[in-house]
This record gives structure tokens, sequence and C-alpha cells, in this order.
């Protein structure tokens, strides 16, 4: 039994249907990327993961329960955390309260603790608690939307393009965060625009293009396709 | 028109008019508050609001002259059941029109406005009312005259905006309105029930209408419309402050009464009420962050 399995899932917005039919799973403490050109859907299947968007048919289990029609608020109860890809830190409250807002579904008395450990991953967080979250670099704005999914210590940890829109040193300090985070034993599934990065990161690749997913395999696999690297690795 | 004359000028720090200020600043202050906070979370313009405050003034005044009960007690019974009735004009018509869009809920609200008013002039009739006390005498301090109703307005006023912003602050629920006021949906992913949040919203918010209108009777008088014909500074608050920003609401409001009060050195007193209309425009004309947005949240 796989850690999360979508089983041909279709969704999309009001009439338009943008997943035809998607499949993909993440086993326990596995690492999975899924890549694949602008509009292929992938944030739409994040999405509909994390309860947001409705599948309109197919099933979504996660640890054995079927959770395809959980609304987003309780999707965090059973143990999935995910950073969407825009506005996933609460711009107008401080450092601290996002994390505060992070840890909602928690025991008060578990905060400091948890607080302290999220510090120790990013201790540029730690810094600066009262800081409005909207007045931070991107590098660290990115930095604590992680912080603050983390702040329950998820089996699984989803992130929409962790790196975008990030410079190149800051880029490998997120990855190298994601790394650390899915050593300790978080399952990530992870949505990137880079490519060749995200695969050689990941357990396994999925390429998701028109709304369907066209190929899957390890991460060298993928890498190695002379057809994937023509099609999806512009080169 | 008075002119640019010097004496007029001088007289704009008259402290009378700048005490006068500060006392309807407060009320427009409050009633900003109240009105950005639910917007904030349920993204319409509710023109129903100053309705609200006139039900509160109205309970409040029933209480007060109609049952006896001190002032106090009546606006405790003003501010309660406008909390509840806020929250039962949601449950039985908002609530059907949340999925539509804002000018759906805009015009379900300008609705709500007729009825309300229409509710209030059968049940306590047309004319204008005013809360039981005695006939004050108008102590002077350094020149001012400062009444004790003025006094209890800003008194009132400041606990209310300070109470409000500690729950905002400093509770968890109140941490979390202002979260779900930023993202609803990040804060469904956090696992906040926003649905839940809402009810606690209106209640608060309602609350704050009630002493808002309550506060308004006690500086002029009670009339059916009184709260309507004070929506235009109210939302020229809301809009100056960055809409949805309760820090800037306050702000607004206090810098709207003051000017507006101000204003009658150099404008006829009967034009006062274009002053929040001029600013409201201004308002809009700038940046929709507001004129103190930013800095202030
Ligand atoms: N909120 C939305 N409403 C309507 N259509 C949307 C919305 N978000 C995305 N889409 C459409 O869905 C398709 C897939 O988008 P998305 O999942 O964001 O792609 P990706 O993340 O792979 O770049 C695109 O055609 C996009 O225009
Ligand atoms: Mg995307």
């Amino acid at each position: 039994m796989s850690l999360l399995e979508v089983s041909n899932v279709e969704s999309g917005y009001g009439d338009v249907l943008v997943l035809h039919g998607v499949d993909l799973t993440v086993e326990d403490g596995e690492m999975v990327s899924v890549i694949g050109p602008n509009g292929a859907g992938k944030s739409t299947l994040l999405k509909t993961v994390a309860g947001l968007l409705e599948a309109r048919t197919g099933t979504v289990e996660f640890a054995g329960e079927d959770i395809t029609d959980t609304p987003a608020e309780e999707i965090i109860y059973h143990g999935i955390c995910y950073v969407p890809q825009t506005t996933n830190i609460f711009g107008n409250l401080t450092v601290i309260e996002n994390l505060k807002m992070g840890a909602w579904a928690l025991e008060d008395a578990a905060f400091e603790d948890r607080v302290e450990r999220v510090y120790e991953r990013f201790p540029v967080l730690e810094d600066r608690p009262n800081q409005r979250a909207e007045t931070m670099s991107g590098g660290q704005q990115q930095m604590l939307a992680m912080g603050a999914a983390l702040m329950l210590d998820p089996d699984l940890l989803i992130l929409d393009e962790p790196s975008a829109g990030l410079a190149p040193r800051l880029i490998d300090d997120v990855f190298e965060k994601i790394r650390d985070i899915n050593d300790s034993g978080t399952a990530v599934l992870m949505v990137e625009q880079n490519a060749r990065r995200a695969l050689r990161e990941a357990d396994r690749g999925v390429v998701l293009e028109l709304g369907q997913d066209r190929f899957e395999g390890t991460g060298e696999e993928l890498l190695d396709s002379e057809e994937i690297a023509e099609l999806y690795l512009g080169s | 028109m008075a002119g640019f004359d010097p004496q007029f000028v001088m007289a704009a720090f008259d402290p009378q008019f700048l005490w006068n200020g500060l006392v309807v600043g407060s009320i427009i202050a409050v009633a900003a508050l109240g009105l950005t906070l639910i917007f904030g979370i349920l993204n319409f313009i509710n023109i129903a609001y100053g309705d609200y405050m006139a039900v509160g003034a109205y309970f409040a005044f029933a209480a007060n002259t109609q049952y006896d009960l001190p002032i106090v007690v009546a606006a405790l019974i003003g501010m309660v059941v406008m909390a509840v009735g806020a929250l039962v004009v949601d449950k039985l018509v908002f609530e059907r029109f949340r999925s539509r869009s804002a000018i759906v809920l805009l015009v379900v609200s300008i609705g709500v406005a007729f009825v309300l008013r229409n509710l209030i002039r059968i049940v306590w009739g047309t004319g204008s009312r005013r809360f039981s006390g005695p006939i004050e005498a108008a102590p002077q301090f350094f020149g001012i005259r400062v009444l004790p109703d003025q006094v209890a307005i800003v008194v009132i006023s400041v606990a209310i905006l300070g109470g409000t912003y500690l729950l905002l602050r400093r509770t968890r629920i109140g941490i979390a309105m202002r979260a779900a006021s930023d993202d609803t949906d990040l804060a469904r992913i956090r696992g906040i029930d926003t649905e839940r949040l809402v009810t606690y919203v209106w209640l608060v918010g309602g609350a704050i209408a009630g002493i808002a209108g309550i506060l308004l009777g006690l500086d002029a008088q009670i009339r059916p419309n009184m709260g309507f014909t004070a929506l235009i500074p109210i939302f020229a608050a809301v809009i100056l402050g960055g809409i949805g920003d309760p820090i800037g609401a306050v702000a607004g409001g206090y810098a709207i009464g003051i000017t507006q009060e101000l204003s009658v050195v150099v404008i006829p007193t009967e034009y006062k009420p274009a002053i929040g209309l001029l600013l409201l425009i201004i308002g809009l004309l700038s940046k929709p962050e507001g004129i103190f947005g930013e800095a202030t949240r």
C-alpha cells in the first residue's frame, strides 16, 4: 500500500476540465517530482490532493484512507502539509504568527517544542520572529512557507515550485532543505519548473502533460531518456 | 463661503474643533473597524452595516428609556442584540449568496439595509429620539466645551479599539481572523475552519456596529436613517486605511472626523458631510491599498 495513491483523477475549474485521469503514487518516505510544461495541470493536481479542488472522478487515498472528498481544512489532520505555488505565507502576519498558524491543528502545549525544531532547520526565521512576513526576501519567505508547513511534522510534504523565482544560490539552499526534510523521514511530493534539478533530487519522477501522466520512472531513468530530454528538459 | 481670512485659518487650530473632531473621529473609527473586519474575511461591502448601527442604537434606546435600564446595561444589550443579529442575517440571507460575486452580495445587502431601516420605522416610528439622561451642563476645560457624553464616546472608543487590537494580535482566534482575511485558501490549508471564523467575525463585527451606533446616538440623535447617512465617512475611512486593514481603518476614521470638524472653519457647516465624500473619492483615486495601507498592518 502506498502512502499516497491518486487513481484516475479528473479535476478542473468550473466547466473546464484540466486533469483527464491522472494516476500517481508516493511511497512512505519517498521523494517524487512532478514535471511538465506550463499549464500541464501540475498545480491543479496538487490542489486536488490538498482538497482545494474536488475530484470529479477518481480517488485519492492516503495511508489507506479515502480522502477524495476531504475538504482542505481537514487534510492537514491526516498528516499532509501543502505549500502552494502562490500565496504560501500570510504576508500581513509576523513570522511567529505564521508559525503559530502552521501549528493551528496542534495542541498549544506542543508549540514551543515544534517551533524550536523549525528554528533549528531554518535559523533565518529565529532571527526575526516579529518581522511582517511580506517584508522578507523571497528566499526567506520560501523558508517560512516550508517552516510553517513543517510545524506539524507531516507524513507527506507537498511543495509547488519551491524554487520558483529564487536566485541560484538560494535554489541550492531550498533543495538542500528539502533533501534534509526527506532524509528525516518525511515523504515529499514536489512540482518543479527546474526539471533537471528536481529529477536529480527525487527518487522518482512523473511527467505530466495536458492533464495526463505521460511518463514515470526513477529520476535517473527520466534524465537519461532521450525522448524526455528533448520534450521536457529543453535540450 | 467663509474664504481664507487669516482669522479662519487661525481657527483651524482652535482646540474646540479638534476636540469635536476627536469625538466624531472616534465614532467613525469604531464603525470603520467593524466594517473592515467583516470585509476582510467575507470580501464584500455590506451596505446594511449602517443599519446594523441603527438597530444597535434603537435596542439600547429601548432598554434605556422604555425599560429604564442604566445606559451602560442598555449599551451592552444593544451590542449583544446586534452581534447575534448580524449572525442571524448572515444565516438567513448572506450565506446563501456567499459563493456568488461581491456585486451580488452588495446588492443583496442594499436590500437588507432597506428592510432593517423600515422595520425600525415600523417599531419605533420615524421621529428622532434621545437616550435618557440629565440635560448636561457643558463644563469648560481650558476654554473647550467638553460634554460628559463626548468624554464617554472617546473613552469607550479607545476601549473598543484596544480590546479589538488585543483580540487580533494576542489571541489564537484573532490571529486566525487576520490570517483568513489575508488568504482564505491558505487558512484552510492550515486546518482553520473558516466557516466557523466567519461566525466569530459576524459576532465581533456586529457588536462593534452596535456600539458605534450607540455612540453615534449619544453624540447626536437616534433616527431610523442615522447609520445609513453615516456610511460615507465610514466607507471613506475604510478605503483610506486600505480595505480590510483594521489599523488603517481606525487611522482613517480619526483623520476623517478631525478633517470634517475642522472644515467648518472654511466651508459652511451644511457642507460638512461632503468632506467624507471628498476623502472617499480621493481614497478611491489613490492606490487601492489605501493611503495608510502598507505601513499600518
Ligand atoms: N483558478 C483557475 N481557474 C481557471 N483555470 C485555471 C485556474 N488555475 C489554472 N487554470 C488552468 O488550468 C490549466 C492548468 O493549470 P496549472 O495546474 O496551474 O498548470 P501548471 O501548474 O502545470 O503550470 C491551465 O490551462 C490554466 O490556465
Ligand atoms: Mg503551477
